[in-house]
């Protein structure tokens, strides 16, 4: 009982401190890691994933928050148009070809990584706080959070993946800021998937509790070298999480359907 | 909407305080309630039943229901998720109190589209 737990604590752990460093939730890297190597079901790694989005989200935001660092203005201004895409996402997923918007989100996703691991035109101040912070392009970010919330809700993937560059680019918010910001917004989307995948009964409390705990302490190791490491590395360990998902995105697009 | 219009979120402001001391005690609490019920687990070496899945929020309100492993986890992973809500809830009050009306009505919209896909997921 005991090595279990601390093997699920261990999965915790590492995405909530990849989650904390990169301003993403970590699901893409937890879900798999429950699935394959634990034999957890399907839907309840992904509620577990949901719960632990919210753990590295609280610890890293309240670290962030200390820092200057979570754009809180910028966050509740996108968060309506996140959540309207998200709702669309779900409302007309039905209706349109799933494998089509993979296929266009895997390549945005490809420039977006090729973009952030060649440091091509991404604001990367070290020293930038919300204080010193001018966000631009006020209804890029809206119409980029609707887009973003409705692929999310369309595709099945976090915020966090969509936040980042949004931010990053369309936005020209310094690549700390983006990833602080983007970890308080992804907590608020993750306690919504959370609730249903509670409310549908797939919650395990032993998995989700242990790797909770986990992501509480990964999340909170995380923010902190996320404050020491220098950002380029933060920009290419993002990149890398982009092309990574991208490539998820295409092969979903072009694999055999199951 | 300008961004100029609006109040600016800064390090010291009541806004920034206000989400950081509800994270800190949420998750504090959270930790608290998910440990316990761990501890409880694993001391009472109950790993053989597959019944640990989350009960309704309302078997909570009996004593019965919440003093156990299962109802400490379930109290525990249901604060989790409350908290990010009640910082949405705080940023509404905040920005109603300042006037900012748009802004405030847009995360209520948030809020409620939200409680909406928890409900219509049932």
């Amino acid at each position: 009982m005991l090595v279990s737990l601390l093997l699920l604590a261990l999965a915790g752990l590492i995405t909530g401190a990849l989650g904390a460093m990169l301003g993403v939730g970590g699901g893409f890297i937890l879900v798999p890691m429950l699935t394959v190597l634990y034999g957890v079901p399907i839907h309840s790694a992904v509620a577990a994933g949901q719960i632990g989005v919210i753990a590295t989200s609280t610890v890293a935001t309240v670290h962030y928050l200390k820092q200057d660092l979570v754009h809180l203005h910028l966050a509740y201004g996108l968060l309506f148009a996140a959540t309207v895409g998200a709702a669309i996402g779900a409302l007309v997923g039905s209706r349109l070809d799933e494998r089509i918007l993979a296929g266009i989100f895997g390549m945005v996703l490809a420039w977006v990584a090729l973009r952030m691991i060649r440091g091509q035109n991404i604001p990367d101040d070290p020293d930038a706080t919300v204080a010193t912070c001018r966000p631009v392009h006020w209804w890029v970010g809206q119409a980029g959070a609707l887009f973003g919330g409705t692929l999310g809700g369309l595709l099945g993937i976090g915020g966090g993946v969509v936040n980042v560059p949004l931010l990053c680019m369309g936005m020209r918010v310094p690549l700390r800021l983006a990833g602080a910001t983007s970890i308080f917004l992804v907590g608020i989307t993750g306690a919504s998937a959370a609730a249903v995948y509670y409310s549908r009964g797939y919650t395990d409390l032993i998995v989700c509790g242990a790797t909770v705990l986990g992501a509480f302490a990964g999340s909170w190791i995380g923010a902190r070298l996320a404050s020491r490491i220098q950002s380029s590395y933060l920009r290419i360990a993002f990149g890398v999480v982009a092309a990574y998902t991208g490539i998820t995105m295409i092969v979903r697009a072009v694999g055999p359907s199951l | 909407m300008s961004e100029g219009r609006l109040p600016q979120a800064s390090p010291t402001n009541a806004l920034s305080r206000s989400v950081a001391w509800v994270l800190q005690v949420g998750t504090g609490v959270a930790i608290t309630l998910i440990t316990a019920g761990l501890a409880w687990l694993a001391a009472t070496g109950e790993q053989g039943d597959p019944d640990h899945f989350a009960v309704p929020p309302a078997a909570l309100t009996r004593l019965e229901g919440l003093v156990t492993a299962d109802g400490l986890l379930n109290l525990g992973l249901l604060v989790l998720m409350a908290v990010p809500v009640i910082c949405v809830a705080i940023g509404a009050v905040w920005y109603a109190r300042k006037r900012a009306w748009l802004y405030s009505l847009m995360i209520i919209g948030a809020l409620l589209i939200l409680a909406l896909a928890v409900l219509g997921s049932r």
